[in-house]
């Protein structure tokens, strides 16, 4: 194992996510609507994920209506130094946040929770132990790839149920990041946040999903067992 | 399990599996994990589980959403307001 192993079909991902970037830039100042659609499409339920951070969650989608304006406004714009991608979540963090400060009230996306760890303590072993900081209760792999394509389908239900349920300063990172594939770099830079920070965020979003999926697939195992 | 002699623990570990993942462990410290997953059957598996939610998260993108009537239509008005501004200037 090297720590330059690709992260596979996440690698992938983020590897289409940017090949095409000036063919699709060139598509949407050329003003294909096909595209433009196509664009939203694909990203939509990123916008949605980070609007419903918004204070009153009944106004996100009129915020994504103004972000997406926001984004056709800019389109023309000197080029920002961006990615396409980076320039649209630009658009809708900022009104994520601008419509909290019209109501008065402090950054959605900032943290105001104690930082828990990535992992509950009584899963490993005390400090006092012969084997402190060891596993009492081992996790075990999640084995995906012997499910059905049924099971693989619920299993992403739960998934964007778990990025819902994260509270927004780490749901942003997670859809940006994890969805949407933007680099540490774009994040930190659209959220005007350190990259140290963006990291710690993202692995508590990780964390929490992990552990939802881990629960969910143990529900799972013991209800076929009871079957 | 944690080993006799290896300097991470396993609780240790997983507070810094983001880093690993993103390449940005010092060369020390990747020293020092990868030596420990190499003895340690449960944080391999835990490093597993928390690629494959990367993976399946990461999957979520290639989702097409259906985007309400709505916002359609408010976005193409605003994206055909940026066209013809564009062939405006162009015709100019």
């Amino acid at each position: 194992m090297t720590s330059s192993e690709p992260r596979t079909w996440h690698a992938a991902v983020l590897q289409q996510a940017h090949a095409p970037e000036s063919a699709l830039r060139d598509a949407l100042l050329a003003g294909d609507e096909d595209h433009f659609e196509r664009f939203v499409a694909r990203r939509y339920a990123g916008m949605k994920h980070i609007a419903d951070c918004a204070a009153d969650p009944s106004e996100a989608e009129e915020l994504v209506q103004r972000a997406l304006a926001d984004f056709c406004a800019e389109l023309a714009a000197a080029e920002t130094g961006q990615s396409i991608e980076a320039q649209l979540f630009a658009c809708v963090v900022r009104r994520v946040r601008a419509r909290a400060a019209e109501l008065g009230g402090s950054d959605p996306f900032a943290v105001d929770e104690p930082i828990a760890p990535a992992v509950a303590s009584e899963r490993f072993q005390g400090d006092d132990h012969r084997w402190g900081g060891g596993w009492v209760a081992p996790p075990k792999p999640f084995a995906l790839e012997s499910m059905v394509p049924a099971t693989v389908a619920e299993l992403q239900r739960v998934l964007a149920a778990g990025l819902d349920r994260l509270p927004p300063a780490l749901r942003v990172v997670a859809v940006l990041r994890d969805v949407q594939g933007l680099s540490s770099a774009e994040i930190s830079r659209l959220l005007s946040l350190p990259e140290r920070q963006v990291r710690e965020r993202l692995h508590r979003a990780r964390s929490r999903v992990r552990g939802e999926l881990e629960a969910h697939l143990s529900r799972r195992t013991a209800q076929e067992a009871r079957a | 399990m944690s080993v006799p002699g290896l300097t991470i623990t396993c609780r240790e570990i997983v507070e810094v599996m983001t880093d690993y993942l993103e390449n940005k462990l010092e060369r020390a410290e990747r020293l020092r994990f990868e030596r420990h997953l190499v003895q340690c059957p449960p944080c391999r598996d835990y490093l597993g589980q928390l690629r494959t939610t990367v993976d399946q998260v990461g999957r979520l993108r290639a989702q097409e959403s259906e985007v309400p009537a709505q916002t359609r239509a408010a976005m193409l008005d605003a994206f055909r307001s940026f066209r013809r501004g564009t062939r405006g200037n162009a015709d100019d």
